[in-house]
């Protein structure tokens, strides 16, 4: 199927679907952008890195649509192409990397209170658990998809999931 | 509180969306870029380069040929016994001779037709 869409790219067709999946850069922009674009954010801190990192990542595909021939499902491997793209622009832009708890904008603003306090509380989770909660539960990536991204083996995906969680919910428990 | 009842609230959080403006512009910039033609067998710069490499390979050739006709002549004209005699093991002799007077274009014995018929 490899061959038949670097086939079709090669004479110019780039729309429509083969093999179940978009073909097309723009068909995986509009399915996958604005997940991606949150996953970014919830790694970085502004919202103007998070589009140059989406922004980045896109035009890359463009540019070389045939990289995606090499990934089994397009889907993980978007977001390992976004997750690189984070650490790229953290190394070129000396930005430090979010280890501990997050002070970017990574959730819409909320008016009830409960909600503001579990944003806050995912926010200060450690970064490598908050990544898992994010592929997770918002994203709904499988943990083997998580591990594979992260390059993580993926009981330490699962691991790292229940600690987030266990935490989120003792710290529920303490301020209820 | 169970696991899934955490979860439940969890997923109730939206995660912050992209500007609209943003994600337009991208869009756009996606569907130009992916609108342009796929590169043509035959583009310019395809033919550039085959040019090139023609041109090149004739400069090459020319100047094997050339430095090849010079050393040749220049044997002939002042022969060195030792290669004569060399040439003389490999190819019979009649070849040699027919060669060296081939060769020496500028003898001069050599006159062009014309000036042999004034």
């Amino acid at each position: 199927m490899n061959t038949i869409n670097r086939f079709f790219r090669k004479i110019g067709i780039t729309t429509g679907i083969l093999a179940g999946r978009p073909v097309s850069v723009e068909a995986l922009y509009e399915q996958y952008a604005e997940s991606l674009y949150s996953y970014a954010l919830s790694l970085l801190r502004s919202i103007e890195a998070a589009e140059e990192v989406v922004q980045n990542s896109f035009l890359k595909l463009v540019r070389s649509p045939e990289i995606l021939d090499r990934a089994r499902d397009a889907k993980p491997y978007l977001y390992a192409m976004v997750r690189n793209e984070v650490y790229d622009h953290i190394r070129k832009g000396g930005e430090e990397l979010l280890v501990d708890s997050y002070d970017g904008l990574m959730f819409e603003e909320s008016s009830r209170e409960d909600e503001i306090l579990l944003q806050q509380l995912v926010k200060e989770l450690p970064a490598e658990q908050r990544e898992v909660i994010v592929l997770k539960i918002y994203q709904g990536l499988t943990f083997k998809e998580i591990a594979d991204i992260v390059s993580i083996p993926q009981n330490t995906a699962a691991s790292r999931y229940r600690y987030a969680i266990s935490a989120l919910r003792q710290k529920m428990e303490v301020t209820a | 509180m169970k696991d899934s009842e955490l979860e439940g609230r969890l997923k109730k959080l939206s995660l912050k969306k992209m500007r609209p403006e943003f994600k337009d512009s991208l869009l756009g910039e996606i569907r130009k870029r992916e609108a342009l033609p796929a590169r043509s067998s035959w583009s310019p710069t395809l033919v550039l380069n085959c040019a090139l490499s023609l041109a090149a390979v004739a400069v090459i050739s020319l100047a094997r040929i050339t430095s090849s006709d010079s050393l040749v002549q220049e044997i002939a004209r002042t022969p060195d016994p030792a290669i004569v005699a060399a040439g003389a093991e490999l190819y019979p002799p009649q070849a040699l001779t027919f060669l060296a007077q081939s060769l020496t274009v500028e003898s001069p014995s050599f006159k062009p037709q014309s000036e042999v018929q004034l």
